[in-house]
Formats: C-alpha cells, sequence, structure tokens
C-alpha cells in the first residue's frame, strides 16, 4: 500500500507556518484566590488560562494568582488536578476568587486504543499515570517511569546495564512462543519502539490491562498494551523547559567473594591436595578493577507554545550513561517535534509528530563481571613474566573458563550504533456534526550496527587462537503503518452513544547482514576493515544476510454507551490478518465487551462518592515470533563432498505448519472503582483471570515423522489470575504542608500451565529445562514444567546437609535407601514467580520542599544462586569463593545443584527517594520556575538472598525461545550487579 | 468548495483503504526458497541429495553417538575431574551401563539416527516424485534412491545396534497423527537386511573421487559384512558364512589394501587411504565437527598444537586398555614424545617446540605443574586428576588445528573387514590357519609379534588395539560376552544394558514405542 507522501507533507507547511503566527494583546491585571469548595483552603499551583490566548498563570502557596489578561479577551479557565474546570465570562472585575469542587477525576479523559473516553465511564481494566505521578531522578527508559506504579504490571532489569531492556509483564504470561511484552503504541504508532521516546517528552501512560481494552489492538494486544502519549504544545505564552542531572552509580550488594586474605586461610588449611587453589602471590580487589564509580548526565531542552489554533513543541534529549563497569555505556541524542495545527474553524485537525533518534552503545565485550567476582585475589593485574607479552602483558592461566577480566575489558570492544526515525501524520475532520473522520500514515526506520573485535593477544573473545577476531553486524527494520477511523458521537437524552469503525494496514520489513573475519596482522583496525583479514580466504570466516517482512490488515469497530452517567458499556471488535499465518488461518476475530454500573447512582448510596462495578471479557491474539514459519521451505545446510569437490546441500530449514494460526488470550475482570471522603481516596480493586488458548509453541515433535525436531505450533493452554489493588490518599492537605500516599499492588492466585497437548499434538505430560552449565554441570535441569501444574516450578534434590567425608548429602525422596541423580529423588525446592508485587509511594510537600519516597517490593519468589551452585564448595579451587553465609569448608565435594542454592529472594527496597526545593519566582519574572532536587536509587533493599539483585527473574538469560520464558528463577553467572544511584538535577522553566 | 475537497479526499481514502481489507496476505520469503520453488535443475537435485550426508557431520559431536558409544566401553570414559565432567552424572553412568532414558547422549543419539533415516526417507519420496511428474531423468535419480536406501540402512543399522527395538520409518509421506511401534530387533534386522540385499547391487562399483564419501557398491558390502558379523547379537542365529562372503567380495575386488602405515588413515589430509572404504569428509572449512582435539586434551595443551580454541580435558582411555598395547607396538604412540603419532597422547606434554613443557597452572594434581598425561586414573568420581589418563592422538592435531579437523573419518575400514573375516573363520574354526594370518596381518604392520593361535581374549584385544576410537568397541565387547563384565570403574552389568533406553522425550510423544527391558 502505498500513500502520496505529498499530501501529506502539505500539512507538515501548514504546520509549521502556524508557528509562526503568534499575536500580541494590550493587557489588564486580574487578582483572586482559589479554593476548595468543600475545605475552604487555598488550592496551591492550579491553573488559570485567558481562553484563545497563551496568557496564563497558577496560583501561588495560599491559593493566590495575578494574571496579565489581555485586552479583547472574554472567557477564563480554571483548572486544578482531581477537580472540576470552570470558565468564567470576564466582566470589568479586576478581582476574581473561584471555589474549585473535586470530582473531576471522573471526567478526566482517558486514552484508550483508536479514542478515548470519560474515566467514569471505562469500564475495562485501564489505568493512566500521568506525568506529575512518574517516577523521577534517574530515569532513562520510559518503562521506567511506570516501574511499581500500575497493578499488575512488573517492570524488571536485574542489574543496572543501562543497554538491557527492561522486562515487561502484564498479569502474568500469556504467551510462551511469541511476545510477551505488552504492546507499546506511541501516539497510534504501533509497535513503535521505546528507544524512539525520550522519558522527557512523554505526558502520559495508559496500560490496557485487561483484553477487553486491548482486544482493539487485536493480533498484538494477548500481553496487554501501554499507549503512550507525548507531550504537545499548549496554548499560551511560548514555554522553555530546561531539565538536566548528573548521576552517579555504584556497586551495590556485592556477591561475597574472598578477599587475597581469606582466600591465603582458606588455602593454608587444605591437606595436600590443593584442589587448584594456588597462591598468585599479589592482592587485587577484581571488583574494583573492572567498575567505577560510574557517572552520567541528562540534559532536556523544550519548546511548546502555540495559540488556540495550533501548537508546537520541540524537545532535544542528550544522554551519556556510564556503567558502572569499565568501558561500557551509552549515549544518546534524540530529538521530538510535534505540531498541531487546526483549521477550517477547528473542524480540521492536524498533526504531525517527527522523533530522530541516534545512539552509542559500549556493551560488554565478554565476561568481565563474572570474571571480576571469579578470578583469584592473590593474581596480580599484570605480569612481568616476558612469555606474557602473548597475553599483552597481562597475568593469566592456562585454566578453563578462566580469564583476566582486565584483559577482556580492554583487550576486547563490542559497540554499536543506532539510529531510529519515527513519523507520523494526523488529520482529523469533522464531517458533519458528531461524525469525525481521522487518518494517521506513520512510518519508523531502525537501524542497528554492532562491531566486536578480540585483540591477537586477548586469551578471551577468541582474539589469542585466532589472531584476532572481529564481526560487524548491520540490520534495519523499516515499518509503514496508516490508519484510518471514523467516530460518530450521538447524544440521544439520556443515552450517550459513540460508534466507533476503522481500517489498518501494517507493514515490516527487516533486513540483515553480518560478516565476521580472524587472521588480522594488526589490531589498529579493529572490526573497522573487517575484510583485511586473513580468515576469510582460508574458509575460517564468512558472512550471511537475510531479509523477512509481514503484513497486516485489519478492520475493528467499537460501540460506547452511557446512560444517564450511571450505566456503561463498551464493546468492540477487530477482524485482523497477518501474512505470517498458514493458508486459510491468515484471518481471526477477536472481540471485547465490559459493562458497568455506578451504584451510588443506582440505588443512590452516599457513604462514597462513587462507587462502580464493573465486569469485562475480551480475547486477544499474538502474532508467531517471525516469518514464514507456516511455509515449507529450503535452505542451504552443510556442504557436502561430491565428485571430489564441496558442494552445497539443500534441505529443509523446519517442519511446515500450514495451521498455524493465531495465539489467543481471554480474559475476565471484575472490579470496583471507588472515591470516597469527597473525591480525596479513590482506588480500584479487580479480579483478573487469563487464559490463553492455542499457545505458540516451539514443540518438541518425534523425529519420525517429521523433518526437524522441533516444530512451532498452537498447542495447550495457560492459565494465570489475580487480585489487583489500587489507592491513591491524600493523608493530609494544608497551607504549608501535605501528604499523600499511592498503592498498587498485585496479588498473584495462578501461574499455571493447564497443558501443552492437544489433539494434533501429546507433547507428553512434563519437561526439564534449564540446564545449569558448564564446567560440570550440564545434562542438569533445574525447572519442572507439567501440565496441570504452576509455571516457574524450580526442581532438584533436596539438600540435607554435609557428610562427615565432606560430601553432598541430598534426602532420599522415593524410600529407596539411596539417594541417585534421577528425578525419583528430586521434587519441586521452590517457585521463580512472585506472589505479590507492591508498589507504595509518599509524597510530602513541606513548605516549598517536595519530597518522594517510593517503596517497591517483592514478595513470594525464589531465586537460584548460580554463583553459589558453582563456586561455592572446596572444590576445583581454579576460581575464587563465594563466601557467603552459607560457606561451608567442610564441604569439599564436586559442585551440584540441590535446594541448597535455591534462596528466597523477596525484597522490600526504597526504589527511589528525592527531595526537591521549588524557587519562589516573582510574577512575571523571566524565569518561571526553578526546582532543584536529590534523588537516590535503592538507598536500602531488605532481603535474605545472598546474591546481588533479588529481581524477579522472568526469563532465563541462557536460553532462547519459550524455554527461557518458561524457566523463570535463575540468576545466571551473566547478570549485571545491583547499583546505587544519587542524582542532583535542576528543572528551569522560562 | 475546499471542503468539499477535503470531504472526498477522506471518503477516497476510505474507500481506498477498506479495499485493501481484502488482501490475500500471501507471505514472501527472501532469505529461503519454497519446496515449489526448488529442483528446476541437476545442481539443485544433487544439493537435495547432500542433505543426507551432511547429517552424518554429527556423528563425531560431543554428547551424540559416538560419544555413547565410547564413554560405555572399555576403551573411554569421561571421569568428574571435581567440578569439571559430572553433567548430571550422565558419563558417569554410561560409563557404569547405568543409562537413564532422560540422559541428554541417549536422547541426541535417537535424534541424530533418527534425523538420518528421516532425510532419507524424504529424499526417496522426493525423487520419487519427481520421476513420477517427469521432473527428474529417471536414470539420474533411480542411482541416488538406491544409494539413499542403503544409506538409510546403515543407519538403521546403528539403530538395530544401539537401541535395538525401535519403529520402521521407510516413509515419508505418513498420516499428521502418525505414531509408529516399536519393532523387535529381529524385525529390524531382517528390514535392514532386505533393504541392503535389495539396493546394495544396484549400486556403481566405481572406486574413484566420484564415489568418494559416498555409498558405493562397497560401502554397501561392508554394512552387510558388519551386520552379519553381529547378526548372532541381533537374532540370535549366527551369519558367519554371510559376513565372510561380503568380506571377501570387498578383498577379492582389489580395490583396498593396507597402508604401510596405520597413521596414513588418520592423518589430517587422508583421503588418499587405500584403507578407507566409506568416510564422513570432515574438513576445516565445508564441514565442521571432529573437535577431537577440544574432546580429549587438558586445557594447557592449547599450546602443544597451537589449537585457536582451548581443550575441555574430557576422553581419556583406561588404563588397561592403554597397557595392552605392547610398548613396541607402533599404534601406541610414545609416551613423552608428542611428535610421534600414536593412538595416545601420554606422559609429559611440551611445547608446540617439543621440549619446553607445558604447567598446568591449577597444579591440583599431585606431580604438580608440569602436564603430565597419566595414563593411571585415581578415580571415576568426583575427584578425579585433571592430569589423569592417556588422550586419544589416533587422528592427527596439526598445527593451529581450530575446533573442525580436517581428517576424514573412517566408518568402514579395510583392516576391519579383514578382522571381519578372520572372525568369521576363526568362530567357524578356532584353530583356522587362514583366519590366524589375517590377524597377524594387522599385527604386522603395527611391529608387533604374530599371535600363534586365536583365542576369545586376544581377538577381542586386537580388535581394540586397531580400531581404537572407531565406534566399534561396545559392539565388540558385546559379541565377544566381555560387556557385561566388570573393568574399571564398571561394576559387572546386565544383559539388558547390552541396548540403550528409548529416550524419555520420545516415549512421551509416541504412546505406541515400548521401553526397552529393564529401564
Amino acid at each position: 500500500m502505498k500513500l502520496r507522501v505529498g499530501y501529506c507533507s502539505r500539512y507538515v507547511l501548514v504546520a509549521v507556518a502556524a508557528l509562526l503566527c503568534n499575536f500580541a494583546f494590550a493587557q489588564r491585571t486580574l487578582t483572586g484566590k482559589i479554593t476548595d469548595k468543600a475545605t475552604g483552603e487555598g488550592l496551591i499551583g492550579a491553573n488559570i488560562l485567558v481562553v484563545g490566548t497563551g496568557s496564563g498563570t497558577i496560583t501561588d502557596f495560599d491559593g493566590s494568582y495575578t494574571l496579565e489578561v489581555p485586552a479583547g479577551s472574554t472567557e477564563i479557565e480554571f483548572s486544578y488536578t482531581g477537580y472540576t474546570t470552570q470558565r468564567i465570562t470576564l466582566g470589568s472585575e479586576t478581582t476574581l476568587d473561584i471555589q474549585l469542587a473535586a470530582g473531576q477525576l471522573l471526567d478526566e479523559v482517558v486514552v484508550t486504543g483508536y479514542g478515548s473516553q470519560k474515566a467514569r465511564e471505562v469500564t475495562s481494566s485501564i489505568v493512566t499515570i500521568k506525568n506529575e505521578n512518574f517516577n523521577r531522578g534517574n530515569v532513562n527508559s520510559p518503562a521506567q517511569l511506570l516501574q511499581g506504579k500500575v497493578a499488575g504490571l512488573s517492570i524488571t532489569r536485574p542489574g543496572g546495564d543501562v543497554n538491557s531492556n527492561f522486562t515487561i509483564r502484564l498479569r502474568g504470561l500469556s504467551t510462551l512462543g511469541a511476545n510477551t511484552s505488552p504492546l507499546v503504541v506511541i501516539d497510534g504508532i504501533i509497535g513503535g519502539s521505546l528507544n524512539t521516546v525520550d522519558p522527557n517528552d512523554i505526558e502520559s501512560m495508559t496500560v490496557l490491562k485487561d483484553a477487553s481494552a486491548a482486544s482493539i489492538y487485536g493480533t498484538r494486544g494477548a500481553s496487554g498494551a501501554i499507549l503512550i502519549t507525548t507531550k504537545k504544545g499548549a496554548a499560551g505564552k511560548t514555554t522553555v523547559d530546561y531539565n538536566s542531572y548528573v548521576s552517579s552509580d555504584t556497586r551495590l550488594r556485592d556477591v561475597p567473594m574472598m578477599t587475597a586474605g581469606e582466600w591465603r586461610t582458606l588455602g593454608a588449611g587444605l591437606g595436600t591436595n590443593k584442589l587448584g587453589w594456588r597462591d598468585n602471590g599479589s592482592e587485587t580487589n577484581w571488583l574494583d578493577q573492572v567498575t567505577r564509580n560510574a557517572i552520567s548526565q541528562v540534559h532536556n531542552v523544550s519548546v511548546g507554545g502555540g495559540t488556540k489554533n495550533g501548537g508546537y513543541r520541540a524537545s532535544v534529549n542528550y544522554r551519556d550513561l556510564q556503567n558502572i563497569q569499565v568501558n561500557t555505556g551509552l549515549k544518546s541524542l534524540n530529538a521530538r517535534l510535534n505540531l498541531f495545527q487546526n483549521a477550517l474553524n477547528g473542524k480540521l485537525r492536524l498533526a504531525t509528530n517527527l522523533a530522530l533518534t541516534n545512539g552509542r552503545r559500549q556493551f560488554s565485550p565478554g565476561e568481565v563481571l563474572k570474571f571480576g567476582l571469579l578470578y583469584n585475589p592473590t593474581a596480580p593485574v599484570l605480569s612481568s613474566n616476558p612469555a606474557d607479552a602473548r597475553w599483552g602483558g597481562y597475568f593469566e592461566e592456562d585454566l578453563f573458563d578462566y580469564n583476566n577480566p582486565v584483559s577482556i575489558a580492554n583487550q576486547n570492544v563490542s559497540e554499536g550504533d543506532y539510529s531510529e526515525v519515527q513519523i507520523s501524520f494526523q488529520a482529523d475532520y469533522d464531517l458533519f456534526k458528531g461524525f469525525t473522520l481521522s487518518a494517521l500514515y506513520a512510518q519508523q526506520r531502525d537501524q542497528n550496527n554492532t562491531g566486536f573485535y578480540s585483540n591477537r593477544t586477548s586469551r578471551a573473545g577468541g582474539g589469542f587462537g585466532n589472531q584476532g577476531n572481529g564481526n560487524v553486524n548491520y540490520s534495519k527494520q523499516n515499518t509503514h503503518q496508516a490508519t484510518f477511523t471514523g467516530t460518530y458521537a450521538k447524544d440521544l437524552g439520556k443515552l450517550d452513544l459513540k460508534v466507533t469503525g476503522g481500517y489498518e494496514y501494517q507493514y515490516q520489513g527487516n533486513e540483515g547482514f553480518g560478516f565476521s573475519n580472524n587472521r588480522f596482522l594488526t589490531d589498529v583496525t579493529g572490526y573497522n576493515n573487517i575484510g583485511s583479514g586473513l580468515g576469510l580466504p582460508l574458509g575460517l570466516a564468512g558472512g550471511g544476510s537475510g531479509k523477512s517482512d509481514f503484513e497486516n490488515v485489519a478492520v475493528f469497530g467499537r460501540l460506547n454507551l452511557n446512560f444517564d452517567d450511571t450505566y456503561f458499556m463498551m464493546a468492540s471488535v477487530r477482524r485482523e490478518g497477518n501474512s505470517r499465518f498458514g493458508e486459510g488461518n491468515k484471518y481471526a476475530v477477536f472481540p471485547g465487551i465490559s459493562a458497568g454500573a455506578d451504584l451510588t447512582k443506582a440505588f443512590g448510596l452516599s457513604f462514597v462518592d462513587n462507587l462502580k462495578f464493573r465486569l469485562a471479557y475480551g480475547v486477544a491474539g499474538n502474532l508467531p515470533p517471525q516469518s514464514n514459519l507456516s511455509q515449507e521451505l529450503v535452505g542451504p545446510g552443510g556442504r557436502f563432498f561430491y565428485n571430489g569437490q564441496f558442494v552445497p546441500s539443500y534441505g529443509p530449514q523446519s517442519n511446515p505448519n500450514p495451521n498455524l494460526k493465531w495465539e489467543r488470550t481471554a480474559d475476565f475482570t471484575v472490579g470496583f472503582d471507588f472515591a470516597a471522603l469527597n473525591y480525596k481516596l479513590n482506588g480500584s480493586l479487580e479480579y483478573f483471570n487469563r487464559n490463553t488458548q492455542d499457545l505458540l509453541f516451539n514443540a518438541p515433535v518425534p523425529v519420525p515423522p517429521n523433518l526437524v525436531p522441533n516444530t512451532l505450533v498452537n498447542v495447550g493452554e495457560l492459565e494465570s489470575s489475580g487480585i489487583e489493588l489500587a489507592l491513591n490518599f491524600p493523608v493530609l492537605k494544608k497551607d504549608k504542608f501535605s501528604y499523600d500516599v499511592n498503592l498498587a499492588t498485585t496479588y498473584y492466585t495462578t501461574f499455571k500451565l493447564i497443558s501443552l497437548s492437544n489433539e494434533d499434538f501429546d507433547l507428553g505430560k512434563e519437561r526439564f529445562l534449564a540446564n545449569v552449565g558448564s564446567p560440570g554441570l550440564n545434562n542438569n535441569n533445574m525447572i519442572y514444567v507439567a501440565d496441570g501444574q504452576p509455571l516457574g516450578q524450580i526442581y532438584g534434590p533436596v539438600y540435607r546437609g554435609v557428610a562427615e567425608n565432606g560430601t553432598w548429602q541430598f534426602e532420599d525422596l522415593n524410600g529407596d535407601g539411596k539417594y541417585c541423580d534421577c528425578p525419583d529423588d528430586q521434587k519441586v525446592i521452590g517457585s521463580g514467580l512472585p506472589d505479590i508485587e507492591l508498589g507504595f509511594g509518599n509524597n510530602l510537600r513541606i513548605g516549598k520542599f517536595d519530597v518522594n519516597l517510593f517503596f517497591r517490593g517483592v514478595f513470594g519468589h525464589d531465586l537460584v544462586n548460580s554463583y553459589r551452585i558453582f563456586y561455592e564448595p572446596v572444590n576445583t579451587m581454579t576460581w575464587n569463593r563465594v563466601n557467603s553465609k552459607y560457606f561451608n569448608p567442610k564441604l569439599t565435594d564436586g559442585a551440584k545443584f540441590s535446594s541448597h542454592q535455591v534462596e528466597n529472594a523477596s525484597f522490600l527496597k526504597l526504589d527511589n527517594a528525592t527531595i526537591g526545593y521549588n524557587f519562589d519566582m516573582p510574577s512575571g519574572a523571566a524565569v518561571r520556575s526553578v526546582n532543584l532536587y536529590v534523588s537516590g536509587q535503592n538507598l536500602f533493599v531488605l532481603t535474605g538472598y545472598t546474591g546481588s539483585d533479588p529481581e524477579v527473574r522472568f526469563q532465563d538469560s541462557e536460553q532462547g525461545g519459550s524455554g527461557a520464558i518458561l524457566s523463570p528463577g535463575i540468576d545466571r553467572r551473566n547478570t549485571p550487579f545491583m547499583q546505587r544511584n544519587l542524582t542532583l538535577g535542576i528543572r528551569v522553566g522560562l | 468548495m475546499k471542503k468539499y475537497m477535503i470531504k472526498a479526499l477522506f471518503v477516497g481514502l476510505f474507500v481506498i483503504a477498506f479495499n485493501q481489507s481484502c488482501s490475500d496476505l500471501d507471505e514472501n520469503v527472501y532469505s529461503s526458497v519454497k519446496t515449489d520453488d526448488f529442483f528446476k535443475n541437476n545442481d539443485e537435485f544433487i544439493a537435495a541429495l547432500g542433505a543426507a550426508y551432511t547429517n552424518l557431520y554429527g556423528f563425531l559431536n560431543h554428547g551424540n553417538y559416538l560419544s555413547t558409544q565410547e564413554v560405555s566401553s572399555d576403551e573411554i570414559m569421561i571421569p568428574q575431574r571435581g567440578g569439571d565432567w559430572f553433567d548430571g552424572g550422565q558419563w558417569l553412568r554410561a560409563h557404569r551401563h547405568e543409562y537413564n532414558p532422560n540422559d541428554d547422549c541417549v536422547t541426541n543419539s535417537w535424534n541424530f539416527l533418527f534425523g538420518g533415516v528421516n532425510t532419507c526417507n524424504r529424499l526417496i519420496f522426493t525423487f520419487e516424485k519427481l520421476i513420477g511428474e517427469g521432473k527428474v531423468d529417471a536414470s539420474l535419480a533411480r542411482p541416488f534412491i538406491a544409494e539413499l536406501k542403503v544409506l538409510r540402512g546403515l543407519w538403521y543399522f546403528w539403530l538395530l545396534d544401539s537401541f535395538g527395538n525401535v519403529p520402521i520409518v521407510d516413509r515419508f509421506d505418513v498420516p499428521a497423527d502418525f505414531k509408529p511401534a516399536t519393532k523387535t530387533r529381529a524385525e529390524v534386522y531382517a528390514f535392514v537386511e532386505k533393504e541392503l540385499n535389495d539396493n546394495v547391487p544396484l549400486l556403481t562399483k566405481d572406486k574413484n573421487l566420484a564415489t568418494y564419501a559416498r555409498v558405493n557398491y562397497w560401502a554397501g558390502k561392508a554394512i552387510q559384512a558388519k551386520l552379519y558379523l553381529n547378526a548372532g547379537v541381533y537374532t540370535g542365529t549366527p551369519q558367519w558364512d554371510k559376513a565372510i562372503a561380503a568380506a571377501d567380495e570387498i578383498i577379492n575386488s582389489n580395490n583396498y589394501a593396507l597402508e604401510g602405515n596405520y597413521f596414513a588413515n588418520f592423518n589430517a589430509n587422508n583421503a588418499a587411504s587405500k584403507e578407507n572404504i566409506f568416510v564422513i569428509p570432515y574438513d576445516q572449512v565445508f564441514a565442521g565437527g571432529f573437535n577431537m582435539p577440544q574432546m580429549t586434551l587438558h586445557y594447557g595443551s592449547q599450546a602443544t598444537f597451537n589449537l585457536t580454541d582451548q581443550p575441555w580435558n574430557g576422553y581419556c582411555t583406561l588404563q588397561e586398555f592403554y597397557e595392552s598395547y605392547e610398548n613396541t607396538d607402533l599404534r601406541k604412540g610414545v609416551s613423552g614424545n608428542q611428535q610421534i603419532r600414536g593412538n595416545f597422547h601420554a606422559g609429559p606434554q611440551f611445547d608446540d617446540d617439543g621440549r619446553t613443557p607445558i604447567n598446568d597452572d591449577s597444579a591440583d594434581d599431585p606431580g604438580g605443574k608440569p602436564l603430565v598425561f597419566t595414563p593411571e586414573i585415581n578415580a571415576h568420581f568426583p575427584n578425579c586428576f585433571r592430569q589423569a589418563g592417556a588422550r586419544v592422538g589416533k587422528f592427527e592435531f596439526p598445527l593451529g588445528a581450530t575446533p573442525n579437523l580436517n581428517t576424514d573419518f573412517p566408518i568402514f575400514r579395510y583392516s576391519d573387514i579383514l578382522l571381519t573375516k578372520a572372525e568369521g573363520l576363526w568362530r567357524k574354526s578356532a584353530g583356522d590357519a587362514a583366519a590366524l594370518a589375517l590377524v597377524n596381518q594387522i599385527r604386522a604392520r603395527a611391529g608387533v609379534a604374530p599371535f600363534t593361535a586365536l583365542t576369545s581374549d586376544n581377538f577381542l584385544a586386537e580388535r581394540g588395539r586397531e580400531m581404537f576410537y572407531e565406534g566399534w568397541r561396545r559392539q565388540d565387547q558385546i559379541r565377544f560376552g566381555a560387556w557385561a563384565k566388570t573393568w574399571a570403574f564398571k561394576p559387572a552389568s546386565e544383559k539388558c544394558k547390552e541396548i540403550w533406553p528409548i529416550p524419555r522425550a520420545q516415549i512421551n510423544a509416541n504412546a505406541n514405542l515400548k521401553q526397552n527391558p529393564c529401564y
């Protein structure tokens, strides 16, 4: 599908022209005070706006204001968050006191997919978090803004690596083989990349939690949706904002390893067989060598403004983020321009958004942090032995899986550039009264280049063995989207009706190219002249490329009913087709329906201000993770010897599955929304039950008759359910002092795999996953998955102690008199998934000080501490030992996995604490506002876990595909460490 | 006017949009070829045939079929060296014949063997279909089909030998819910015998570059010889005459001869070997997978051969096996001298200069720093010394070797055919002079004194010395009745452990499969 770009670009010109028009007015002065109607207290920071102009101001600390009113202006608008907005037609008065009533909360506009609703009308599970309630301080990804804020939404990133993504899970798990993260929609752009939005540019984020709401996104709504609305220019005078912070990250909660002294004491206690223990004669704190006090800085400048008929906002963000691991971090520059213009008396509304992002990432080039923990504390960093020139002068030993971490960090490089462009044009036109047509065209282009090089003298990374080892990879993704919607709203007396219909087309293309080489003459060119190595002509290196795409088309419709602001209903349906599916299964239909009633109005209740009961049911889908899975394809395999030379062989690439179809997640939600105490206390309580059928699962299949032992099939059923509670309560609101709290908590009652079988595929009742790994612990799984049982079961032998001779003692579970390394003597010994997640925010205002304390806790999950499995027994002392409270010098047996290394990882931490000071700016001063703040992350962490970060591991980082998703709860050796962050920031408004 | 234009524009866009909603959503394929677009010429046809052979490259992967064969015999073990190589106990169990249906090595072997069977089935089906459709010249395709059926016979010979009772899947166009049932070992034997009898005669008798690393008539005869040699084990009825006949046919063709130097068959460049009948043509560039140095050598041995990748310090031979070679046996090698080829690397190890001792930096062995491969092995687990055990040196490790050796791995070798004939004769008549002469021919090349008589013990031992690490030891021990006996780190085992368990995942997936006895 091709759109005429000329038609779109004309709108841009119109919109840009609008920026150039600013009007000046003669002025007079209006003063007054804004108070709460119920309490009579002054409202601080209420907005006063001269309608139709750019002029406006806010109230001061006792609710007073002074406003310059341009001549000819007739209307003033008074608004305050949570209160009903008032418009007053101006006479000749010079003072105007206003009383605002609470309750506007229910009239706030909530963004839903392809439209919006008033809060009071919402009957499905939708949560909006606005700018002022976002997490603050050191925030570098939009996901962080929401962390802990929304019940049912888990956002995790174990450790603090700025280059790793957050794992986002909504209401547990709803898929095994497809996308587990909610769909991200940025200003209507479906599947937008979070990299293209800077947290500074976000106005609000709306989470569509249940399928009745997310089913409007059909195929990709099964894991919910997060709708991001970026900031727009507001009518009023031009504002300039500058936000900046510097921050410092330090290591927190090191895995406790032995110091050189402890290591020597341990060695002295060993008998004649030192088990590989050695004293290299030096003292080195390896972690200090490969980590640093990381200093980051972030700058954001934005300019915004507009008139009644148009507005603009331009924003530039620069981030220079250091990781605590030396030589790693991220620098990015992001620019965003949002324009809108109204025409034809407001009947035609045009908007365009443009976002550009460039970034450069320096990745960890190897297992720097792992060996930073494990390297012998008595080894020196550099070697004086002339023979070690072959290692670039670094101290190295010829041991398996043992490399000098400083050498890895300094003699290897892994980095990449990315650039993303996102552009959209939107037009809304009121065709006749109540009927609006909208068109959106959007394009997103992502490019990623990465390069890796390992020096000829680097023992790790393949540099030494291959005389230099490098690779480069390029990939790009191109997405087009065209959306057309029509909305008709009609007021039929007591019944308000709104109908939305639409069509959407999306195309996504992916291409990639990669090249590796080795045998380089010099390290100087690194990966930048990848053809110069001799590995390619010698046949020791090679390259490859690939390309795929998909098309997605959908038609959808939605009906909203509101009867007398008391009874509400929403029904939607989306029929969607995608080229990734098999013939005959291309299209599927996703319905959603929800209804609610305001019980206060229906039954005349008076003990609460509002009590809405709602029920919702919907079905959403999920796409297969890649293209071409339904096809029978032939591709190159190995080479084979034919007539004296090697020729390519071609064979099947996967088992074709022509029946591949949509995964379907059905979600049922029942809940209450309530407001009491003059709308001050408000919140919601809901129960959800989510059931996914036809799971996309890369299933092991019998080799006869299949071609390869795995096929992506639709099989099985998954269920999760839980209770979510969200509360906001202003405990105290006084002139100089206020305190309010908010709480978001989730109690998961079910995370269950109902089955992994259907009529066509019987995948057996059980499977074992998550290999412990090398050295020595392959063929040793930690996770047990079985039909009808909870997900996330950690499985293994039960630790009973250490025998006199230093060997492990495990429980003989089958009672045959001896322990055997087999499933008969193993059982479930932990759960990788949490029971309860909690976010608890405290906002205090004391005079001009703002204090925010945000606590986050997760309870009931266990973690397998991988470092302890391998490096705790006094055996194979190649590596340093983990010296936690579990260390037992009597244990001299080989490493084995058991319940001994499964630890309760429940935690409560002070996720964020911020103290800000608002400087008092004189009215009319050039500077509108100045806010100075200090912020800290992870100031305290309460947990019994002895590893570094007790955060839930929703996925196993050492597996791919469904194996990773089915294996939560494993703290692998490659996880970055927990960090403590201190930030000093300033916000200036002009 | 303007207003109407805008209205018209919007309405027009909607019309375009809703027309699109009827898209058939055909999927584009860029980086692969749809099956319908393939088989357009003979080159593509041959490339498809290649898939049947590339399956063989997995033969030598660690944890696959050959590993499982070797570790369960008395010529190889992977001891648990402290924290290394426990791997859930699978290698300890394999050596003790206590296989577990969950063990990866069992599952991998099954998947490897049936993967080979299935590729043959698929190609036979495809080629027959193409002949039927007139898309390929039948005279080109028919010999390929016969070749594929014999190759499938080889895969089934291995299945018969290792798993015994397996389903017979000889076609590709099976229904979606196809769940083949277990057949008895005798039925599988009969299937293999018939397939070979029907198809080997159709294969080319040429022995040249065009048939190198391909299943020709002589490779087919070698499969038959080995099948009949073990017929007594598989069915209870020995077929010594048939084994002798198949071997004789190969011998009398004069296509093959013993190399003067045993190691000519195992050098990096062994394509010219007069002795190798059928090989897997491993290649550093084109056909990877032969990573013997990694599997067997010590971490520090990287410097001995300037290997690109560090070895894993796993596979070693048992002391008794090592010592079953006389010191003058040319096949044994010389302890402490890695410049002289031998089946083993033993004794002190040196840098690539052959003089500078290699340090074992962990120095946890009683011998201390210098790296010395001791033939004696202190323990099977948990703390076998890291330097314990003589290592596999049979295949050439050239300086600068990558994890992909160039050596073509012999599946069938002429000396094995000579020993097969000898065994057939000897089984029929213990005093057979021709049998003794054949065995002594092998011994003469190894530089050791001739036997004066053949016994069960010295015959098995000689086969062991000659065929070390070629994947026959388990089969030989079973045939000679030595399998259940006690040897180092292995207690006496039940006879039913002669065949492996059917993998648990397979039984879970196919209710028609029957687990082998005593698992």
